[in-house]
């Protein structure tokens, strides 16, 4: 059972980004959504800010749940790298994708110290 | 990677300071006492602005905003005074596609009201109409002066909710769909209920939707499915307001204003109306309180659990409680911490939650009812930057 059911399955359980992150799901038509924690330092960015304005543009402010974004997964996580290079120089880090692994995420967002859910080294 | 860590902890931590209530444009009576008072119960934090408790002619009230909007869009005014118009009057102020004519509605509604009030039978519902009426002229008086420079005042509109009580009477009247709630005690043990005073119109209701086809029964397009919600020609959600001037004279419906807003049609009759529902109620003892509220707060909150959140705790303080308690929901759905959407900058907060307006009003019956009005006047605009 992987990221997205697990999340649907789990009913009462409480699902939130990792502590100074922001959920969003991406993916095009098409495409199946992918759910990432995004830094908030990403959201100011006017590349974000360009992802956001789409998000608004086909979907309205009217959203269930996290953000959706409709982009192509592959897009989103080159625009993430590039965001992250101009925040933060050359030592570019990874998003964390919340549907890649099995792990539980409520267990990973409790236990892992700030921001290290969103980045890993 | 620690250095990264670390400039990122910052970046994330320093954007949103906690600064003092700026000089407010509110004004409370000559004293000195209730100068201090007043400073000691309004304050801001980031993109929140708060008046905790007033007293008024009515009884006391609490004020609370959240801009959600990069640009403000929300406004709201209390005026309440002793004679010639011994009321509390109540404006909230739900502007769209841009804060003009929410300002301006801010800046006109109540003054008209006390205008049309002046007269020997004061506050009654025609005089509330007259007022509506009025500001909107004046509204689309702008518009139409401004057309060639700033055809873009042609789109731009606002939900109007006022509330007055006047003696022993209560007036809500609405364009739009911010909403009246009463909070009224039932039984023995006083539990509190809410009553919702004023009608919305929101072409998400049934018998709104019902009513806008029985208008123009020659246009099955007249409302429409957009991003899930229900729109009037497939463009807006309310289905009466102040300005959209674009819906409601055909002159304005040409390629001067944006794509998103023109219609593929002329029309001969207005679309949308600025003729406002109003109620009157004889005030009883069981009416504890009222929240006028902006839409952004019940997209969160039911009626039920806003009376309780005010029924159960102090009255000082009601208005940004609720505000609160619906940030904190907004956080819930967007699958994140509270403490996290505070710290989002006001140009993409808008993903998150619609700017909010509460108004909390606490009505002293006793004091209705003897005619023993607090003498002093009262008057408070929201205080955030635009």
């Amino acid at each position: 059972m992987h990221g997205k059911h697990q999340h649907q399955q789990q009913g009462g359980m409480v699902v939130v980004a990792p502590k100074g992150c922001v959920t969003v799901r991406v993916g095009a038509e098409g495409e199946e959504q992918r759910r990432f924690a995004v830094p908030l330092a990403h959201l100011k960015h006017p590349l974000f800010g360009a992802l956001l304005e789409e998000a608004e543009r086909e979907y309205g402010f009217a959203q269930r749940g996290a953000i959706a974004i409709p982009c192509r997964v592959d897009r989103f996580v080159h625009v993430e790298h590039l965001i992250v290079q101009d925040l933060h120089g050359a030592a570019a880090s990874h998003l964390l994708d919340l549907d890649s692994s099995s792990h539980h995420h409520t267990q990973i967002h409790l236990h892992l110290p700030r921001f290290a859910g969103c980045f890993r080294a | 990677m620690l250095g990264a860590l670390l400039r990122l902890l910052s970046a994330c931590g320093g954007v949103w300071p906690t600064s003092p209530a700026p000089p407010a444009r509110s004004s409370s009576s000559s004293s000195a006492a209730a100068a201090a008072d007043q400073a000691a119960a309004e304050g801001r934090d980031g993109l929140l602005w708060w008046r905790d408790l007033a007293r008024c002619h009515a009884g006391e009230l609490s004020v609370a905003v959240v801009q959600g909007n990069h640009v403000l869009e929300d406004q709201c005014r209390v005026e309440s005074g002793p004679p010639p118009l011994a009321a509390t009057c109540i404006g909230v102020f739900d502007g769209h596609a841009g804060p003009d004519a929410a300002r301006f509605a801010c800046d006109h509604l109540l003054p008209n009201l006390r205008e049309a009030a002046s007269g020997p039978e004061g506050v009654t519902a025609d005089a509330i109409r007259d007022a509506f009426l009025a500001t909107e002229e004046g509204f689309l008086a702008v518009v139409s002066r401004m057309w060639e420079a700033q055809p873009d005042m042609a789109t731009v509109g606002t939900c109007c909710l006022v509330g007055v009580v006047h003696q022993r009477t209560l007036f809500v009247a609405n364009l739009g769909d911010s909403r009246a709630v009463l909070g009224k005690k039932v039984g023995r043990a006083g539990q509190i209920t809410a009553e919702q005073l004023s009608s919305e119109h929101n072409a998400n209701e049934e018998d709104v939707r019902q009513e806008l086809m029985a208008q123009h029964p020659d246009d099955p397009q007249i409302v429409a499915l957009k991003h899930g919600v229900w729109r009037v020609k497939g463009i807006i959600q309310v289905s009466r307001s102040l300005g959209d001037a674009y819906l409601k004279h055909s002159q304005y419906n040409t390629e001067q204003i944006k794509p998103k807003f023109r219609l593929p049609e002329p029309f001969s009759r207005p679309i949308l109306s600025a003729n406002p529902s109003i109620i009157a109620r004889c005030l009883q003892p069981s009416d504890c309180f009222i929240i006028f509220a902006s839409d952004g707060l019940w997209e969160h909150l039911s009626n039920q659990q806003a009376v309780e959140i005010v029924h159960n705790h102090q009255r000082a303080g009601s208005a940004r409680r609720l505000i609160k308690a619906a940030l904190h929901e907004a956080a819930r759905k967007r699958e994140m911490r509270y403490s996290d959407l505070m710290k989002i900058d006001k140009k993409v907060r808008r993903h998150f939650h619609d700017d909010i307006t509460v108004i909390v009003l606490f009505i002293n019956y006793d004091q209705l009812a003897k005619g023993h009005s607090q003498g002093q006047s009262l008057s408070i605009r929201c205080a955030l930057d635009h």
